[in-house]
Parts: C-alpha cells; sequence; structure tokens
C-alpha cells in the first residue's frame, strides 16, 4: 500500500482565511441590496420607494470594506494596483481567462453605480441637498436614464454576486471543482441577506407597511430557493459532498446554515407573530448569520486537509 | 525564442538519492522549511512529503508491501513542476505574473506576483505554494538563470544516474520512446511515457513511468481548471433570471400601486 494518498494530497490549499469569507459575505449582500432597491425603485410606487431607498446606502460601504478585504488578504498588499494595471508593459490589466481578473473589475464597475445610488439616497433622505448633485441623482433614477443606470447596475451586481462562486469553481480543489452551483448558492445567499438587512433598515411607518410586506415575502421567495439550491448542490457535489457536508464545516451546515439560517426564518415568515414584534428582526439576523456561516462552510471545508491550509 | 527545452524524468534509473532536490536547494538558495511546517514522516524515508515553496524538487518514495511485507517494490519520483503547455497557474495569474520565457518554460515574476494564491488552486499538480518570507508565489524555474548562460538545470546536472536528461523536448521524447520498447521487452507492461501532447497539451518536464499514473500520485487526465468556467457561468446566468424573477413576482403588485400613483399623479395634473 502507497502510505501517502498522493493524488489527493498533492493538492494544495490557497490558504484562503477571514478576509476571503467576509468579502464574499459582504460582497453578496452589497449586491443583494442594491439589486432588491434597484427593482423596487423600477416597478414601485412613490411612498414604498420612500423605503427601498434605504437599501441603496448599503453598497458603497460594503464594496469598500470588501476591497479592503481583497487587499489585506494578499501576501504583497502594496501591489494591488497590479490587479488592474499591468506596469511591465504599461497597459489595464484585464484577463477574460481568470474569474480573479474579471471580479476586481466587476468591483469597481459595482461601486460606481453603488455610488451614485448611495448619493441618491442621501438626495432623497434630504441629507444632500446641492442642487447639481440632485439633479445628477435624480437623473440617474428618476429620469431619463433611470432604466438604463439601475439596469446596468443590477448586471454588476449580479456579476459581483455570482463570481465569486465562479472562481471557486474554476480551481482544481474537488470541493469547489465538482459543482456549478455554487455561484447560484452565493447569489441567492447574498439576495436573501440583502433583504434582510433591508428589513432591518426599514422603519416602523403606516406608509412602509406594504413595502415591507413585500420585501418579507420576497425574502421568503429567496430563503426557500437557497434551500433548493443548497440541497441540490451538496448532492451534486457526490462522493466530494463530505466536504461541506460532514464533521464541523457539516455540522454548521445543516445546523446553522439549513437549521438557524434557513428553516427557522421559514417558520417565522410563516408565524408572523411567533415573537411578536421582534419576529421580523429575529428572522432577518438569522437570515443574515446563516449567510456567513454558509460562506464559511463552502471556502473552508473544502480546503481543509490540503497541504497549507 | 529559443528552443522548446524540458526534462525527461526515467524514473527506471532513479535511485532515491535525493541529489537533485539538494542541488535545487543549493543553486537557488531555498531556505528550510519554517520550524512549524517541519513534520516527522513516519511512515516513509520520503522526509519532505510535498512540493512547496522551499522545495521545488521532490523525490516521491512510493513504497509499496504486501499484507504480510514479504515482499515489496518502492518506486522513486523526481518530482517538479512540469511546465505545461497549458499551464493553469498562467491560466488563472490575475496579473500575468507567470509567463512563458524564450525556453518555452513557465517562469513567476516575482516583482509583479501579488500573492492572491488562485494559482495555487490552478495547478493539478500541487506544485506552487506561495512563500511566508517573500510573500509571492514559488516554484522551479527550470534554472531559467542557468539556461540563460548555457547551462542545464543544476538537478539535472546533479543527478548520478541520469534519470533527470535535459534537453529538446522532441529529442527528448525519442529518447523515451526508445527507453520505453526496451523496457516493455525486458516485461515491465506498465511502462508508459506520461506528458505527451494529450496531457495538458505536453508537458515541457514529462515522465518515463513503471506504473500507472495514479500509482505515483499523478493525475490520470488532468485539465485546466477553466474547464469549469463556461459551465459555472452557465448556471451563474440561470441563478440571475431565476432570482430575478421571484423577486419581481414579489414585488409584482408594486407595479399596479406604481400605475395608481402615475394615474393620480394625471387625475390630478387634469
Amino acid at each position: 500500500m502507497n502510505p501517502y494518498d498522493y493524488f489527493t494530497h498533492q493538492l494544495n490549499s490557497p490558504s484562503w482565511h477571514w478576509e476571503i469569507i467576509w468579502y464574499f459575505f459582504v460582497a453578496g449582500i452589497a449586491a443583494g441590496s442594491y439589486i432588491t432597491a434597484s427593482i423596487a425603485q423600477l416597478t414601485g410606487s412613490k411612498a414604498e420607494t420612500g423605503g427601498s431607498v434605504r437599501g441603496y446606502l448599503l453598497g458603497l460601504p460594503l464594496v469598500m470594506i470588501g476591497g479592503f478585504l481583497l487587499i489585506i488578504d494578499l501576501d504583497r498588499p502594496e501591489r494591488f494596483l497590479h490587479m488592474l494595471w499591468y506596469f511591465p508593459q504599461n497597459i489595464p490589466m484585464f484577463k477574460a481567462s481568470t474569474p480573479m481578473s474579471l471580479g476586481g473589475w466587476a468591483l469597481g464597475v459595482f461601486g460606481m453605480f453603488a455610488a451614485f445610488s448611495f448619493l441618491y439616497a442621501l438626495v432623497r433622505m434630504e441629507k444632500v441637498t446641492t442642487p447639481v448633485l440632485v439633479k445628477f441623482a435624480n437623473a440617474l433614477h428618476e429620469g431619463p436614464f433611470a432604466k438604463v443606470n439601475l439596469i446596468l447596475g443590477m448586471l454588476a451586481a449580479f456579476y459581483l454576486a455570482t463570481y465569486t462562486g465562479v472562481l471557486a469553481n474554476t480551481s482544481h480543489l474537488p470541493g469547489w471543482a465538482a459543482s456549478p452551483l455554487i455561484p447560484v448558492l452565493f447569489l441567492v445567499s447574498g439576495m436573501s441577506a440583502g433583504m434582510a438587512v433591508m428589513v432591518l433598515m426599514t422603519p416602523k411607518k403606516n406608509e412602509l407597511e406594504e413595502y415591507m410586506h413585500k420585501l418579507e415575502r420576497a425574502d421568503t421567495y429567496m430563503i426557500l430557493f437557497e434551500l433548493v439550491v443548497l440541497v441540490t448542490f451538496v448532492a451534486s457535489l457526490g462522493r466530494w459532498w463530505y466536504t461541506v457536508g460532514s464533521g464541523l464545516y457539516g455540522t454548521l451546515l445543516w445546523v446553522v446554515v439549513v437549521g438557524l439560517g434557513l428553516l427557522v426564518p421559514l417558520a417565522m415568515k410563516w408565524k408572523p407573530n411567533l415573537l411578536g414584534q421582534r419576529t421580523a428582526v429575529v428572522s432577518s439576523i438569522l437570515v443574515i448569520i446563516g449567510g456567513y456561516f454558509l460562506r464559511y462552510v463552502v471556502i473552508l471545508g473544502p480546503q481543509s486537509g490540503y497541504n497549507g491550509f | 525564442m529559443a528552443e522548446r527545452v524540458g526534462m525527461l524524468i526515467d524514473t527506471s534509473t532513479c535511485i532515491g538519492c535525493k541529489a537533485c532536490g539538494v542541488a535545487c536547494k543549493e543553486w537557488n538558495e531555498l531556505p528550510m522549511a519554517p520550524e512549524d511546517k517541519v513534520e516527522f514522516k513516519g511512515l516513509s524515508y520520503d522526509n519532505q512529503g510535498h512540493l512547496s515553496d522551499t522545495n521545488w524538487r521532490h523525490v516521491k518514495f512510493i513504497e509499496q508491501f504486501n499484507e504480510d511485507r514479504s515482499d515489496s517494490r518502492w518506486l522513486f519520483l523526481s518530482d517538479s513542476c512540469k511546465h505545461c503547455q497549458q499551464a493553469g497557474c498562467m491560466e488563472v495569474c490575475p496579473t500575468n505574473a507567470i509567463i512563458r520565457t524564450e525556453f518555452d518554460t513557465v517562469f513567476i515574476d516575482h516583482d509583479t506576483c501579488i500573492g492572491c494564491r488562485y494559482c495555487v488552486t490552478g495547478c493539478p499538480f500541487g506544485v506552487i505554494q506561495v512563500s511566508d518570507i517573500k510573500g509571492t508565489a514559488q516554484k522551479c524555474t527550470l534554472c531559467y538563470d542557468r539556461l540563460q548562460v548555457g547551462e542545464q538545470p543544476a538537478c539535472a546536472q546533479a543527478c548520478p544516474t541520469d534519470c533527470i536528461e535535459f534537453g529538446e523536448v522532441d529529442s527528448l521524447m525519442k529518447l523515451a520512446e526508445g527507453r520505453e520498447k526496451l523496457l516493455k521487452s525486458q516485461g515491465y507492461d506498465n511502462v508508459r511515457i506520461y506528458g505527451k501532447s494529450d496531457i495538458l497539451g505536453g508537458l515541457n518536464v514529462f515522465y518515463l513511468l513503471l506504473d500507472k499514473p495514479d500509482v505515483y500520485g499523478l493525475p490520470e487526465n488532468p485539465q485546466l481548471p477553466q474547464k469549469n468556467m463556461m459551465k459555472s457561468y452557465t448556471f451563474s446566468i440561470a441563478g440571475m433570471v431565476a432570482t430575478g424573477v421571484l423577486a419581481l413576482l414579489a414585488f409584482r403588485s408594486r407595479r399596479m400601486s406604481h400605475k395608481a400613483d402615475a394615474d393620480q399623479d394625471q387625475d390630478k395634473a387634469v
């Protein structure tokens, strides 16, 4: 017998730890909240948009935090600009064959749209009153460019939420490479967590009741969809299911992500008075915690056991 | 462009002396592994265990025994970067820090590398690791500095049995095919060349193996990591459509309220 299982152990782990988990988490919430707020902006009534516009407050700060996390995760953080500029030839660094390169650009592009919408939210909340800025923000969200701006912003957000999964798929670690559902899982989880944060941000006002009801309904749809995608994902891992589904990571997946992060919030959506007025708050917090631990399990589980982890 | 150079590793003549590993360490001034990464490997004479940032060459010891240990077979494989024609590390590197040299070898530009560690996951052979000391990705350069002055790599020069043959890849392949025939005629039925064009477009550092690749811990059919990428993007698009539709469905009656708003505004205007 060969004393070493050379085939599996010869692969190295990239040693991606907390910075990447938190980056994937905040990027998911940034994208999810932006998409939800944009859909609400495009389809909603004026009164309801007063609530959904708060979702725009999340994108920009979270993208900035995400960018910072990405930089400090590098072993040579002072060289982060090499992601965007190829200094040996003084040309932009853009490489379609690697999701990491596209992701770096997507973060910047989404950051721009998130900044526009952040400004718009401040304008709507009367925190910014400079006429030029008001005119600019309104033109991009209520004027003739609203649709183009929001649809392009949503596309950038969708890419930001999914490329992290494509990044994991484009690798040789079996637990990451075995199932193409990781991007879908991260997207749906980002949407549900983003909506949960928006629920927490919405003040209790009569005119926002209908908006809250619909936001919670959207969150319920996402939680249900996430449950389906998650179970399919684990099944689609085949013989590598144990990398996320057993041991410590399995316990976190089944108890924290599925149990506390999806099933309990679903029960609370079904029985909205379970904890009185706090039901929506508790349910949203659980969804957010579940979203974090989903990434914890999917990022760390498949790396564990490999050289360098 | 200079000729395409590489190495033939003939495992039938390797004696596991590890002179190649020592020469590699010396020439490239590779430090010993940090204390926390040194481990005793009581099951094997293999005291390195793995290619790493400090071990660019590793002699694998495949020690096979039957149940009562009355019969045994030792196989050795002097392992390193294969300098693949389709190099996964190079494809995924987001900064173009991994480049192909004029000798057709794969080289890491340490002034450009940012230490993102994505190349680590792109290599199907577990060759690359990022150095804790330098903060950049590390692997065999095929002694690029020696090639530039017309010398052969240090490992090839140090090998006492010529198990590591350095030279032009096409000539080495002919040599390997000749040895394969010879070994087959001597009864080594499982002998084979690993690294022809069917493996990642061809490996510049390729192997004459005495048994199947998985016995040596080599993947039977390694692929570029990009083989998953398009499927992954396709599923992403499906996911985008599904979540977009679900969100729209949840907010669907808002369009009605929006219309009501518009009607109300119109009424007021009238």
